[in-house]
């Protein structure tokens, strides 16, 4: 007999049916949030704030019930089929719920319950624009919140991209599987460990990132604060100038190169520790992603002589690496740059960083595949009967999943049109609101012609809400969890109305 | 016949492969038992061959042991199931059959890997028919024009056979004055002529060369350039190559082709197979559909290919497809054929080469039969042999000249190579223990030649 193993406390269950059960991703939403005001409550004692006990009162009520619902009541993960997209969607609706809700609560219910969704949504979403018009002054425990927020959500980013999404689809390799399903040591083998891999990798990058700020002469919360953000490509910062307000060298290249590691595909980081390094420089994802830094370093620094020495070249390369890798940290005025490099940094922007990375955007390695896509859509209409085939990093990528990039390509642009459609209803300028949804939707932040996006009207920010969140979400989950909620609701309202005979079907039997 | 050496042989496999090869040994004198499952098949060889044939799978030891298995010496198993060869050849040497003679496809059991597993089944040669087929055509490709090439004694004779056009400088010229030509040192010597139906090996007579006659030339590596010219041989190397049919020997070929620089492309009618192939081979060209559909052979630009090579398991599309690729323009046509009795035929309509996949795999399992025998290339048209021996120490040859040997008159010794260095044979040549010598032969004499050497 083999002695079974006891199951851990913190064992993941997961569901055997297809059927969408959201308990587990709403409890874990709530037990982050709820850990996330904890720890800020306790951060905003030590600075004796008045949001504490807001934030731990928040927190206690939050952790409460999400472990009873986890531990005592043994909620089930459903990750099969339907169930799967049902519980990533549900997850990132909680979490901007939740995290509204401590702001409320830590604002002693001050903030306007808008704002509160829309700081709650852009720190979980990774984006990092905010409302709060003056950031120095505001309360500690506040900041700190935010910056968890950040973390939060770019932990549950990779998560979800490395472990969940691959295993909910299940149709055979996705873009990372390369590196992910590498012999004997891959990086998500179940998705408990999986789930350990990712963290205990996640937690090390942002241990490395505190020290980093630490000795490049932050404080400890500062530096704290600003790693945690970093690491995650979120880009809050405890200053109204973001990183430029500390006016110190070190400090801006601790930043630009967490930013540039951040941006970095986890598995593609993960076999270089391995000691595959020189595979992952012929990795054609990683070629590109440093060919477009150094381009864009180049042409922005030749493009700007505004001044003199080495700061341009550190603006430049900090511009280039903070807008690709999503993060948003700033130390730079590229509000009076060249319209030409302002243009190349939107674009960066929406390219975004490398997939398997915290970072958001479209992605680099799925930018590959569609235009490779596209040259074979070309090839064919010379050779109407040429059989191609379109491959990176020698892997053939399957029909399937190049219709469904393909898809996310409509859908990624519609997103953004529409967002940006949306701001244009409370923002008269044009310019303002397609850059503001391209920088929701790839999750970076920073709005050309605005210092923050506590500028921008109330309405303006609602409507960059749901943006951020598809962004986040790679669309698909959140898209998918609406249409079967809507479907089923109009089902229902159909028998309210007409009395059809047919008593409309639970949710679990609607097919998305 | 072959009185000597008569031995009882089991061939495991009527396909194509293994009904050449029983043909072929049957006809030299040994006993052969062909094991085979298809009744059709079966009654097939029955009708065309004098060999003994068994019901049943080459797997089974009774159905072994009723081919006669205990006193086989060799059993070649050739069905195109890798295992099931593997298998027989284990049950063959588990009951001494002392030599085993194996196919293998599959490149993962022809690999490091798999040592161990074609050691444990005591393969003693192992034969791919279609890897064979590819390298054929790579060096029939390396001397466009050309009908047939072989390489022997470590590559270091080249035997090329070619039809004369009509623009060749040997046209009209008597063999003594080709000979006095290149005196001191000959580079080449005419080895065969096969003009209609009748092949001579030309020792004495001094034949004078006409269009259209067939001449197997052996020369030394070195000047190869300098026969293909003179037999008026293109001399450009194609660099547009188009392959029809996508089966293994096409993708063994279009790996190497576009590993040389090649523009390589393949047609291929299976869906599945055509994508197989887009995915495996980065620089090849793969496009869908049936080769003999002409708009698809247009949209693939037949014309301007320097080589169409036409290897689909169907004689008639392959042929069809070659005739449309010469009509069009296309520089030189070679086309994979089965039935052997079509070969006349395609020479006079327009292809250039034919070529089939059993004669290939056929030398090879001859020359491990014949094992005094170094080297074997058989060619398709006429009946000359071109074979290899290497010179025992105390073996009549050693230390003897060459016209001291009084060898039948339908032999010619062409070619020695001494350590690592080739040189023409002449009457006034001296042999030595271990040279090779590429020799000339009509099938009647090939037994008495071992005499000589072994």
């Amino acid at each position: 007999m083999i002695p079974r193993r006891p199951r851990s406390a913190w064992s993941i269950r997961l569901a055997a049916t297809q059927r969408p059960g959201v308990g587990w991703p709403i409890a874990m939403a709530a037990l982050l949030t709820g850990i996330a005001a904890m720890a800020a409550g306790v951060i905003d004692l030590t600075a004796a704030g008045d949001a504490a006990p807001w934030l731990l009162w928040i927190g206690v009520l939050m952790i409460g019930p999400s472990l009873y619902w986890l531990w005592v009541r043994k909620a089930e993960l459903h990750l099969r089929g339907r169930g799967g997209w049902a519980s990533i969607g549900a997850y990132w609706l909680a979490l901007a719920c939740f995290g509204a809700v401590v702001h409320l609560f830590a604002s002693a219910f001050s903030m306007h319950v808008l704002d509160a969704l829309f700081e709650s949504t852009s720190g979980f979403a990774t984006v990092g624009m905010t409302s709060i018009s003056d950031v120095d002054n505001a309360d500690r425990g506040i900041l700190a919140f935010r910056a968890a927020s950040n973390w939060v959500g770019g932990f549950s980013a990779l998560a979800s991209a490395l472990v969940f999404l691959p295993r909910i689809r299940r149709d055979g390799p996705n873009v990372d599987d390369e590196y992910l399903r590498g012999a004997g040591h891959a990086l998500i083998p179940t998705v408990r460990l999986g789930l350990r891999n990712v963290g205990v990798f996640y937690g090390a990058f942002t241990s490395v990132g505190f020290l980093a700020y630490r000795i490049a002469g932050l404080g400890w919360f500062d530096a704290l604060a600003h790693a945690l953000s970093t690491v995650s490509t979120g880009g809050f910062s405890t200053r109204n100038g973001s990183i430029w307000d500390f006016t110190s060298a070190p400090v801006e290249w601790v930043a630009i190169v967490l930013m540039f590691l951040a941006g970095f595909s986890v598995p593609a980081m993960w076999w270089a520790v391995r000691g595959r390094g020189t595979a992952l420089l012929r990795s054609v994802e990683v070629q590109l992603y440093l060919l477009l830094i150094l381009v864009v370093t180049v042409v922005a620094s030749v493009a700007d002589t505004h001044s003199t020495g080495l700061r341009p070249t550190r603006e430049a390369v900090m511009a280039a690496v903070s807008f690709l890798s999503t993060t948003g940290l700033v130390a730079f005025d590229w509000q009076g740059w060249h319209v030409g490099v302002q243009t190349l940094l939107i674009m960066l922007m929406a390219l975004g960083a490398m997939n398997g990375s915290a970072g958001g955007g479209f992605g680099l390695s799925r930018a590959m595949v569609l235009f490779r896509l596209t040259l074979r859509t070309m090839y064919r209409m010379l050779r109407p009967h040429g059989v191609r085939v379109v491959k990176l990093d020698k892997r053939t990528i399957p029909e399937e999943q190049l219709r469904r990039e393909a898809g996310y390509l409509v859908l990624y642009a519609g997103v953004a049109l529409a967002g940006a459609y949306g701001v244009a209803f409370f923002e008269p300028q044009l310019r303002r609101s397609l850059v503001a949804a391209v920088a929701a939707i790839s999750t970076t932040g920073p709005i050309l012609g605005l210092q923050t996006a506590a500028e921008l009207s109330r309405g303006a920010r609602t409507a960059l809400v749901p943006v951020m969140l598809l962004g986040r979400s790679a669309i698909v989950p959140i898209a998918l969890l609406l249409s079967v909620v809507t479907a089923s609701t109009r089902r229902e309202v159909q028998y309210r109305l007409y009395g059809r005979r047919r008593r409309p079907r639970a949710l679990e039997d609607v097919r998305p | 016949m072959r009185q000597t050496s008569q031995v009882h042989i089991i061939v495991v496999g009527a396909g194509e492969v293994g009904s050449y090869v029983a043909d072929r040994l049957a006809r030299e004198g040994h006993d052969v038992a062909v094991i085979e499952t298809h009744a059709g098949r079966r009654r097939q060889i029955e009708e065309e061959l004098d060999v003994l044939t068994i019901a049943g799978s080459g797997t089974h030891p009774a159905v072994l042991r009723q081919a006669g298995l205990d006193r086989a010496e060799i059993l070649v198993a050739a069905t195109s199931d890798d295992s099931a060869n593997l298998l027989a050849s284990m049950i063959a040497k588990q009951h001494g059959v002392p030599r085993t003679i194996v196919r293998i496809e599959a490149a993962e059991l022809r690999g490091d890997d798999a040592a161990e597993l074609r050691a444990a089944s005591g393969a003693d040669l192992i034969i791919d028919p279609d890897q064979e087929t590819a390298i054929e055509i790579l060096d029939l490709l390396e001397y466009p024009g050309a009908s047939e090439v072989a390489n022997m004694g470590a590559d270091e004779v080249v035997v090329i056979g070619a039809r004369l056009p009509a623009h060749s400088e040997l046209v009209g010229k008597r063999l003594s004055e080709i000979a006095k030509q290149f005196e001191p040192e000959w580079e080449f010597i005419v080895g065969a002529i096969t003009r209609g139906d009748k092949t001579i090996i030309p020792r004495d007579e001094d034949v004078q060369l006409e269009t259209h006659d067939l001449l197997r030339i052996a020369c030394r590596r070195e000047s190869r350039r300098l026969v293909a010219s003179l037999m008026g041989l293109a001399r450009d190397i194609p660099r547009r190559i188009l392959l029809l049919g996508g089966g293994r020997t096409a993708r063994k070929l279009a790996e190497r082709l576009s590993n040389r620089g090649a523009e390589v492309l393949i047609l291929e009618r299976n869906r599945g197979r055509a994508r197989y192939l887009a995915e495996q081979l980065d620089h090849v060209l793969v496009l869908e559909g049936d080769i003999t559909d002409n708009d698809l052979l247009d949209e693939a630009q037949v014309g301007d290919a320097d080589a169409v090579i036409a290897l689909t398991g169907e004689d008639d599309a392959n042929v069809l497809a070659c005739l449309y690729a010469k009509s069009a323009g296309a520089k030189e046509t070679i086309a994979v054929v089965h039935r052997l009795s079509l070969l006349d035929l395609l020479d006079e309509v327009g292809v250039d080469v034919a070529l089939s996949p059993r004669t290939a795999s056929a030398n090879g399992v001859m020359r491990f039969v014949r094992s005094d025998v170094a080297q074997v290339a058989t060619f398709l048209q006429g009946d000359a042999e071109v074979l290899e021996f290497v010179v025992r120490a105390g073996s009549p040859a050693d230390g003897q000249l060459i016209s001291d040997l009084g060898f039948p008159r339908d032999v010619l010794l062409g070619a020695i190579v001494r350590d690592g260095k080739s040189h023409i044979a002449r009457g006034r040549s001296r042999l030595r223990r271990n040279d090779h010598v590429v020799v000339f032969a009509m099938p009647q004499s090939v037994d008495e030649l071992a005499r000589w050497f072994g």
